[in-house]
Protein backbone atom coordinates (compact mmCIF):
# COMPACT_ATOMS: atom_id res chain seq x y z
CA UNK A 1 0.00 0.00 0.00
CA UNK A 2 1.46 3.43 -1.12
CA UNK A 3 1.42 6.02 1.43
CA UNK A 4 2.43 9.86 1.36
CA UNK A 5 3.90 11.99 3.74
CA UNK A 6 1.29 14.36 4.88
CA UNK A 7 3.28 16.27 7.15
CA UNK A 8 4.87 19.31 5.59
CA UNK A 9 8.54 20.23 6.91
CA UNK A 10 9.76 23.56 5.85
CA UNK A 11 13.85 24.24 6.20
CA UNK A 12 14.93 27.24 6.08
CA UNK A 13 18.02 30.38 7.30
CA UNK A 14 17.95 33.59 7.26
CA UNK A 15 20.66 36.41 7.89
CA UNK A 16 18.94 38.97 11.04
CA UNK A 17 21.55 41.25 12.24
CA UNK A 18 24.53 40.04 11.44
CA UNK A 19 23.44 36.68 12.25
CA UNK A 20 22.78 33.38 10.60
CA UNK A 21 19.46 32.49 11.85
CA UNK A 22 18.32 28.55 10.92
CA UNK A 23 14.76 27.57 10.98
CA UNK A 24 12.38 24.46 10.99
CA UNK A 25 8.78 24.44 10.69
CA UNK A 26 6.72 21.30 11.07
CA UNK A 27 2.81 21.69 10.13
CA UNK A 28 0.67 18.92 11.42
CA UNK A 29 -3.34 19.19 11.98
CA UNK A 30 -4.26 21.98 13.87
CA UNK A 31 -0.85 22.64 15.18
CA UNK A 32 2.68 23.04 14.05
CA UNK A 33 6.17 22.53 15.66
CA UNK A 34 8.86 25.26 15.42
CA UNK A 35 12.33 25.09 15.59
CA UNK A 36 14.67 28.39 15.95
CA UNK A 37 18.51 28.42 16.37
CA UNK A 38 21.78 29.34 15.40
CA UNK A 39 23.42 25.92 16.36
CA UNK A 40 21.50 22.87 15.49
CA UNK A 41 20.42 21.89 19.32
CA UNK A 42 17.73 21.23 20.50
CA UNK A 43 17.69 23.27 24.37
CA UNK A 44 14.34 23.83 25.53
CA UNK A 45 10.53 23.13 24.27
CA UNK A 46 7.34 25.15 25.09
CA UNK A 47 3.75 24.07 24.04
CA UNK A 48 0.87 27.09 23.49
CA UNK A 49 -2.41 27.00 23.40
CA UNK A 50 -5.25 29.40 22.72
CA UNK A 51 -7.13 29.90 26.13
CA UNK A 52 -11.08 29.25 26.40
CA UNK A 53 -11.52 32.17 28.33
CA UNK A 54 -9.51 35.48 28.36
CA UNK A 55 -7.34 36.66 25.14
CA UNK A 56 -3.79 35.81 26.83
CA UNK A 57 -3.06 32.04 25.20
CA UNK A 58 -1.53 29.43 27.46
CA UNK A 59 1.73 28.33 27.57
CA UNK A 60 4.26 25.83 29.92
CA UNK A 61 7.76 25.11 29.19
CA UNK A 62 7.76 21.22 28.83
CA UNK A 63 11.70 20.48 29.08
CA UNK A 64 14.70 23.07 29.47
CA UNK A 65 15.68 26.06 31.44
CA UNK A 66 12.37 26.94 33.39
CA UNK A 67 14.01 30.77 33.36
CA UNK A 68 14.41 30.82 29.85
CA UNK A 69 10.64 32.69 28.48
CA UNK A 70 11.49 33.26 25.05
CA UNK A 71 10.00 30.03 23.67
CA UNK A 72 7.10 30.18 25.61
CA UNK A 73 6.80 34.36 24.60
CA UNK A 74 7.21 33.27 20.83
CA UNK A 75 4.90 30.44 21.38
CA UNK A 76 2.12 32.32 23.01
CA UNK A 77 2.31 35.37 20.01
CA UNK A 78 2.26 32.72 17.21
CA UNK A 79 -1.04 30.90 18.66
CA UNK A 80 -2.51 34.81 19.20
CA UNK A 81 -1.54 35.15 15.29
CA UNK A 82 -2.72 31.78 14.37
CA UNK A 83 -5.19 30.17 16.90
CA UNK A 84 -3.69 26.90 16.69
CA UNK A 85 -1.64 24.54 19.05
CA UNK A 86 2.16 25.87 18.72
CA UNK A 87 5.09 23.95 19.83
CA UNK A 88 8.24 26.72 20.14
CA UNK A 89 12.09 25.93 20.46
CA UNK A 90 14.05 29.07 20.47
CA UNK A 91 17.72 28.82 20.84
CA UNK A 92 18.59 32.21 20.19
CA UNK A 93 20.75 34.80 22.16
CA UNK A 94 18.42 37.59 24.04
CA UNK A 95 17.69 40.49 21.89
CA UNK A 96 14.63 42.01 21.78
CA UNK A 97 14.97 42.97 18.27
CA UNK A 98 16.06 39.67 17.02
CA UNK A 99 13.10 37.89 18.85
CA UNK A 100 10.87 40.55 16.74
CA UNK A 101 12.59 39.84 13.62
CA UNK A 102 12.29 35.86 14.30
CA UNK A 103 8.63 36.34 14.88
CA UNK A 104 8.02 38.03 11.92
CA UNK A 105 9.84 36.13 9.48
CA UNK A 106 8.05 32.95 11.56
CA UNK A 107 4.58 34.45 10.87
CA UNK A 108 5.44 35.09 6.98
CA UNK A 109 6.41 31.49 6.37
CA UNK A 110 3.29 30.19 8.58
CA UNK A 111 0.88 32.09 6.79
CA UNK A 112 1.84 30.68 3.73
CA UNK A 113 -0.33 27.37 3.00
CA UNK B 1 5.16 -0.76 1.88
CA UNK B 2 6.52 2.76 3.23
CA UNK B 3 7.00 5.82 0.91
CA UNK B 4 10.18 6.90 -0.12
CA UNK B 5 12.17 8.70 2.30
CA UNK B 6 12.04 12.46 2.42
CA UNK B 7 15.47 14.21 2.86
CA UNK B 8 16.39 17.72 3.08
CA UNK B 9 19.87 19.47 3.76
CA UNK B 10 19.99 21.78 6.79
CA UNK B 11 21.50 22.42 9.83
CA UNK B 12 19.03 19.90 11.18
CA UNK B 13 18.82 16.95 8.88
CA UNK B 14 15.00 15.90 8.86
CA UNK B 15 13.99 12.51 7.60
CA UNK B 16 10.44 11.59 7.41
CA UNK B 17 8.49 8.42 5.73
CA UNK B 18 4.69 7.27 6.18
CA UNK B 19 3.16 4.11 5.97
CA UNK B 20 -0.14 2.40 6.78
CA UNK B 21 -0.03 -0.24 9.66
CA UNK B 22 -2.83 -2.37 10.50
CA UNK B 23 -5.18 0.08 8.89
CA UNK B 24 -3.89 3.36 10.10
CA UNK B 25 -1.90 5.55 8.17
CA UNK B 26 0.95 6.39 10.18
CA UNK B 27 4.15 9.14 9.71
CA UNK B 28 7.06 9.38 10.94
CA UNK B 29 9.76 12.14 11.33
CA UNK B 30 12.86 11.73 12.65
CA UNK B 31 15.32 15.14 13.49
CA UNK B 32 18.70 15.16 14.38
CA UNK B 33 19.85 17.61 16.40
CA UNK B 34 23.12 17.10 18.09
CA UNK B 35 21.94 17.30 21.23
CA UNK B 36 18.64 15.11 20.37
CA UNK B 37 16.48 13.11 18.90
CA UNK B 38 13.41 14.71 18.38
CA UNK B 39 10.97 11.57 16.42
CA UNK B 40 7.45 12.42 15.72
CA UNK B 41 5.32 9.07 15.66
CA UNK B 42 1.61 9.29 14.44
CA UNK B 43 -1.44 8.02 13.34
CA UNK B 44 -3.39 11.49 13.84
CA UNK B 45 -1.12 14.15 12.42
CA UNK B 46 -0.92 15.59 15.60
CA UNK B 47 2.41 15.60 18.41
CA UNK B 48 -0.03 13.66 21.32
CA UNK B 49 1.70 12.37 24.21
CA UNK B 50 5.69 13.78 24.46
CA UNK B 51 8.19 11.84 26.28
CA UNK B 52 11.77 12.40 26.94
CA UNK B 53 13.79 9.50 26.95
CA UNK B 54 17.58 9.45 28.63
CA UNK B 55 19.95 6.53 28.54
CA UNK B 56 21.19 5.85 32.63
CA UNK B 57 24.29 3.79 32.46
CA UNK B 58 24.62 1.30 35.85
CA UNK B 59 27.01 -1.24 36.67
CA UNK B 60 25.46 -4.86 37.08
CA UNK B 61 26.47 -7.36 38.98
CA UNK B 62 29.44 -8.43 36.99
CA UNK B 63 31.00 -5.02 36.92
CA UNK B 64 29.65 -4.45 33.56
CA UNK B 65 27.75 -1.04 32.31
CA UNK B 66 24.26 -1.86 30.79
CA UNK B 67 22.28 0.67 29.59
CA UNK B 68 18.64 1.76 30.73
CA UNK B 69 16.66 4.31 29.71
CA UNK B 70 14.52 6.53 31.84
CA UNK B 71 11.17 8.21 30.57
CA UNK B 72 9.80 11.13 31.30
CA UNK B 73 6.07 12.09 30.04
CA UNK B 74 6.40 15.49 29.28
CA UNK B 75 3.28 16.13 28.16
CA UNK B 76 -0.09 13.93 27.59
CA UNK B 77 -1.07 10.69 28.85
CA UNK B 78 1.06 9.38 31.89
CA UNK B 79 0.21 6.08 31.88
CA UNK B 80 2.52 2.63 32.23
CA UNK B 81 1.23 1.59 28.35
CA UNK B 82 3.20 5.29 27.06
CA UNK B 83 6.23 4.40 28.95
CA UNK B 84 6.32 0.76 27.77
CA UNK B 85 6.25 2.05 24.43
CA UNK B 86 8.95 4.84 24.80
CA UNK B 87 10.86 2.29 26.02
CA UNK B 88 10.25 -0.44 23.59
CA UNK B 89 11.08 1.94 20.96
CA UNK B 90 13.79 3.73 22.11
CA UNK B 91 16.11 1.05 23.47
CA UNK B 92 15.06 -0.94 19.85
CA UNK B 93 17.14 2.48 18.61
CA UNK B 94 20.02 2.51 20.58
CA UNK B 95 20.43 6.11 19.96
CA UNK B 96 23.67 8.01 21.29
CA UNK B 97 21.53 11.04 22.66
CA UNK B 98 18.79 11.35 24.84
CA UNK B 99 15.08 11.39 22.38
CA UNK B 100 12.02 13.71 22.46
CA UNK B 101 9.61 10.97 21.62
CA UNK B 102 5.96 12.09 20.84
CA UNK B 103 3.35 9.58 20.31
CA UNK B 104 -0.28 9.86 18.79
CA UNK B 105 -1.52 6.22 18.55
CA UNK B 106 -5.09 4.67 17.59
CA UNK B 107 -3.47 1.37 17.85
CA UNK B 108 -0.81 0.33 21.21
CA UNK B 109 -0.80 -3.68 19.45
CA UNK B 110 2.80 -4.38 20.10
CA UNK B 111 2.46 -5.39 16.24
CA UNK B 112 2.07 -1.75 15.50
CA UNK B 113 4.88 -0.31 18.27
CA UNK B 114 7.41 -2.83 16.10
CA UNK B 115 6.29 -1.63 12.84
CA UNK B 116 6.53 1.93 14.01
CA UNK B 117 10.07 1.19 15.55
CA UNK B 118 11.03 -0.58 12.22
CA UNK B 119 9.54 2.52 9.96
CA UNK B 120 11.90 5.08 12.79
CA UNK B 121 14.86 3.13 11.74
CA UNK B 122 14.46 3.57 8.13
CA UNK B 123 14.32 7.15 9.39
CA UNK B 124 18.04 7.18 11.24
Amino acid sequence: MESNSSIAITDFSENLLDKTIYFKIIKLDDSFFAWVGCNPILSNMAVAMPAKYGSIPTSSVLFGSKSEQTSSTLAQKLVKRFNRQAFVSCSVPFDPSLSLLIEKRLVEELSKT
Amino acid sequence: MAAAITLRSSIVPSKQTASEISGYHTEVVVNKFEDHLFIIATQFMKLGTIIQVTRDTVTDEYQENVSLFSTKVLLGKDEPITHVMAKTIVTSLNPPVPVILTLALKDTTPATVNAITDLIKSCL
